[in-house]
């Protein structure tokens, strides 16, 4: 590794801590929109910021040390994993990284006595169970096609990931609504009263905790929204059109798919994202062979 | 630095005013009042564009949306859950019996309205009250989110007749008053359409 330059640090620290604004700002025209849709005002746009400095700001109850560790933890892996990407390091680490802070969070959430909390916490790890495979399979794609790991090798490939490997888009719309837990995904935290468990894993969670355990979502969000993203890194209005079609076509399924189970959620995961995932390795590898073009 | 702090500070006191997450306790009324705080949160009424959302439990809520009589049985409750909730918090008491015990008042086990457990900030009048005026009432309360406040105790809270003498304000359909006076102020409405 070659010596750090301070004013790449500098980039990589700034950008990992403008994210959480980034992602805010997105999370509040996705509430606008979702309004609009059900016919209603909705909040204002920077709802999600205001939220989540009301946490920050608000008096909070004393709670467990070891669920006030485990969320410090998660929202410092999940930031990590952000700021990996972000660094051009190896994508792969990125990924496993969020992992290792999802079941930090799934700790957290089961690490207390209240039965809904535990509840949310076995459904997280269904969630994780359905899009931690889905992951590592987009990954690999990225991979097949720029020949590297490498965060940075693959934003400079040349080809464009969207147009070698189409199917690909429908992978990361699920993982992308898997991440916000969005319909079909809803089932350990949902953001609207139409699931049986509403707020299961922050149950036991208020005042600062819950806003660490939110920004740490937050992060998780920016490191899906950077990968999609980086199927067009060269072309940044690309690669923020394909950002908004995915973030557009996750509302829209949210708000036709309520009430889903976690056998929907499953067989949404697996079968929708992992038969395209799976479709789209198999053409990279075609690409590569020269039998597609 | 102080101008950054007291930008700081506007940006918490803004942000404390534009999310008051709601909880909603009945103590015991006839429903009622229970039916209109639910309506109030409807697309219809649309309570989320105050930024409110309804959460289950008190020490993620910043404001205490209470109905019926406080009562011997569920003081204790009562009292619990808005200890339990975190300052800064405000507590709107909605209807009759939640600010002097309503038709509930005198019997054995009533205590009286909410505002003898915990302080009540803004009393909404009504037997019902209509759900646009108790967002009114919710509105008042949110401005008090703005400062963490000192410990404050119960504070009683309006005597029979200032309740029930006050007039409703005219909202739209069958909220008139005085009572009769709706049908003809529905055929005005549709002249006036």
């Amino acid at each position: 590794m070659s010596a750090l330059d301070p004013v790449a640090v500098a980039i990589v620290v700034a950008g990992t801590i403008a994210a959480p604004v980034g992602v805010g700002l997105l999370m509040g025209a996705d509430r606008k929109i979702t309004a609009a849709l059900q016919l209603r005002v909705g909040p204002p746009l920077l709802q999600p910021l205001y939220d989540l400095t009301k946490l920050l700001a608000k008096a909070s109850p004393p709670t467990d040390r070891l669920v006030a560790a485990l969320l410090v933890a998660h929202l410092v892996l999940a930031a990590g994993s952000l700021a990996v990407v972000l660094a051009g390091g190896d994508l792969l680490v990125a990924v496993l990284v969020l992992g290792a802070a999802e079941v930090l969070f799934v700790l957290a959430a089961a690490a207390v006595e209240s039965p809904y909390a535990q509840l949310g916490a076995s459904r997280e790890l269904v969630l994780l169970v359905a899009m931690e495979p889905l992951l590592v399979l987009v990954v690999i794609a990225y991979a097949v096609t720029a020949g590297s790991f490498s965060t940075a090798a693959i934003a400079d490939a040349p080809t464009l990931l969207p147009l070698s490997l189409p199917t690909l888009g429908v992978t990361l719309a699920v993982l992308l609504a898997a991440t916000l837990r969005k319909s079909p995904f809803d089932l350990a935290s949902s953001h609207h009263a139409h699931q049986e468990l509403v707020k299961g894993s922050t149950t036991e969670m208020a005042g600062r905790w819950l806003a660490l355990a939110e920004l740490g979502h937050w992060y998780e969000a920016a490191l899906i929204l950077a990968v999609i993203g980086l199927a067009a890194a060269r072309q940044p209005i690309l690669a923020a059109a394909l950002v908004g079609l995915t973030y557009g076509a996750v509302i829209v399924v949210d708000n036709t798919v309520p009430r889903a189970t976690w056998r929907t959620a499953l067989a949404v995961a697996w079968g929708v994202g992992g038969a395209a995932a799976v479709l789209a390795l198999a053409m990279a590898r075609l690409a590569d062979e020269g039998v597609l073009p | 630095m102080t101008w950054l702090s007291a930008l700081a500070g506007r940006w918490v006191r803004r942000s404390r005013v534009k999310s008051p997450w709601l909880l909603h306790f009945d103590c015991g009324g006839c429903n009622g009042c229970d039916i209109e705080v639910l309506d109030a949160l409807t697309p219809r009424h649309s309570a989320e564009r105050f930024g409110v959302i309804n959460v289950g439990d008190p020490r993620q809520a910043d404001l205490l949306v209470v109905t019926g009589p406080a009562n011997r049985r569920n003081a204790g409750v009562l009292r619990a859950v808005y200890e339990q909730m975190s300052e800064p918090k405000s507590v709107v008491a909605v209807g009759s019996c939640a600010a002097h015990g309503g038709i509930f008042r005198g019997a054995p086990n009533i205590l009286g309205g909410v505002g003898t457990v915990v302080p009540v900030d803004v009393f909404v009048a009504g037997c019902p009250p209509p759900p646009h005026r108790i967002l009114a009432g919710m509105i008042e309360a949110i401005g008090a989110l703005a400062e963490v406040r000192p410990a404050r105790a119960p504070n009683g809270g309006p005597g029979l007749p200032s309740l029930v003498t006050q007039a409703p304000d005219s909202g739209p359909g069958r909220d008139r008053w005085p009572p009769g006076s709706g049908r003809a102020a529905e055929a005005a409405d549709a002249r006036a359409e």
